[in-house]
C-alpha cells in the first residue's frame, strides 16, 4: 500500500486557511445589514458555505462508496471515510450555526421542522457511520457495510436539500444569486470557495491518516503470519 | 453593539472553533498515525532478519 506524503498539500493548507480568513473578512466589512434581520445576515456567510459543504461531502462518500462496491478498491474506502468523517463535522456545525441564527430570528433555538430535523437525521446517520468503522474489526466487511451505510445515507442529501420545498417549514428556500441581494453574492461564493478548499484540504489530510493505519494493519498481519511486507 | 452582534460573533467563534479544533485532531492523529506505522515497519524489517 503507498502512504501518501504531505509535499504540496501543506501549502494548500495555508493557502485554504489564509484564504477563509480573507473572505470571511470581506464578507463582514463590505456587506450591509439586511433591512429584517440588520446585521443576523452575516451569519450566511458560515453557515450556507457549511450546509453546502456537508452535501458536496456526503456525495463524495456517495461517489467513492459506490466505486468501492463496484471495483472492491481499499483507497475508495478510505476516501469515503476520510468525507463521511468531514461531511459529519461541518453537519454538525451547520446545525449549532442554524440554531445561534433561529434564536434571534424564530425566537427558538431548535424546532422541529423539516429542514431542521431532516438534517439532524442525516447527521445522525453518519455518526452512526463513523461509529460502524469504529466497531467492525474485519477490513473487508468494515469497507463493505460501511459502503452500503454511506451510499444509503447519502441519499438522504437531496430529501434534505428540497425539504423547504415539500413540506411547509419555518426555514427560508434555497438562497441562490437569483434570490439574494446582489450585495450579498460575492461574499456567499467566496465563502463557499473557501470552505470547499477547507474541505478537499480535510479529507485529504484524512485520508493520510486511514492510509497510515491501514498500511500498519497490514505490516502488524506480515509481522504476525511471519512473512514479508510488500 | 446591539444584540445581533453577539449572534455573528457567537456563530463565527463556533465556526472557527470547529474548524481548528477539527485541525488539530488531523495533524495530532496524522502524528499518531505516523509513529505506529513507523514501529510496525520496524517491526517487519525485524522480523524478516
Amino acid at each position: 500500500m503507498v502512504v501518501p506524503r504531505p509535499g504540496a498539500w501543506r501549502w494548500f493548507g495555508v493557502f485554504a486557511f489564509a484564504f477563509l480568513i480573507f473572505t470571511q473578512t470581506l464578507a463582514i466589512l463590505t456587506s450591509p445589514p439586511d433591512r429584517d434581520m440588520g446585521d443576523l445576515e452575516k451569519i450566511l456567510y458560515v453557515h450556507v458555505p457549511a450546509a453546502w459543504i456537508t452535501f458536496l461531502s456526503f456525495f463524495v462518500v456517495l461517489a467513492f462508496s459506490a466505486r468501492y462496491l463496484w471495483k472492491g478498491r481499499e483507497k475508495d474506502d478510505l476516501l469515503a471515510a476520510a468525507a463521511a468523517e468531514v461531511g459529519a463535522t461541518f453537519n454538525g456545525l451547520t446545525l449549532l450555526l442554524g440554531m445561534i441564527w433561529g434564536r434571534p430570528a424564530w425566537g427558538v433555538w431548535w424546532t422541529w421542522d423539516a429542514r431542521l430535523t431532516s438534517t439532524l437525521v442525516l447527521f445522525l446517520i453518519f455518526v452512526g457511520y463513523l461509529a460502524l468503522r469504529e466497531f467492525v474489526d474485519d477490513a473487508q466487511r468494515r469497507a463493505q457495510w460501511s459502503a452500503v451505510v454511506g451510499a444509503l445515507g447519502a441519499i438522504n442529501v437531496p430529501i434534505v436539500y428540497m425539504s423547504v420545498r415539500w413540506w411547509r417549514t419555518l426555514h427560508q428556500i434555497q438562497s441562490n444569486p437569483n434570490t439574494m441581494d446582489p450585495a450579498y453574492v460575492l461574499g456567499l461564493r467566496a465563502n463557499a470557495f473557501a470552505f470547499l478548499f477547507i474541505m478537499i484540504y480535510f479529507i485529504h489530510q484524512r485520508y493520510v491518516i486511514a492510509s497510515l493505519q491501514r498500511a500498519t494493519e497490514h505490516a502488524a498481519e506480515a509481522v504476525a503470519l511471519g512473512g514479508q511486507q510488500e | 453593539m446591539t444584540r445581533n452582534w453577539t449572534f455573528v460573533i457567537a456563530a463565527y467563534s463556533l465556526t472557527w472553533a470547529v474548524i481548528l479544533g477539527y485541525l488539530v485532531r488531523l495533524h495530532r492523529g496524522r502524528r499518531r498515525a505516523e509513529s505506529a506505522y513507523d514501529t510496525a515497519m520496524a517491526e517487519t524489517r525485524a522480523g524478516d532478519r
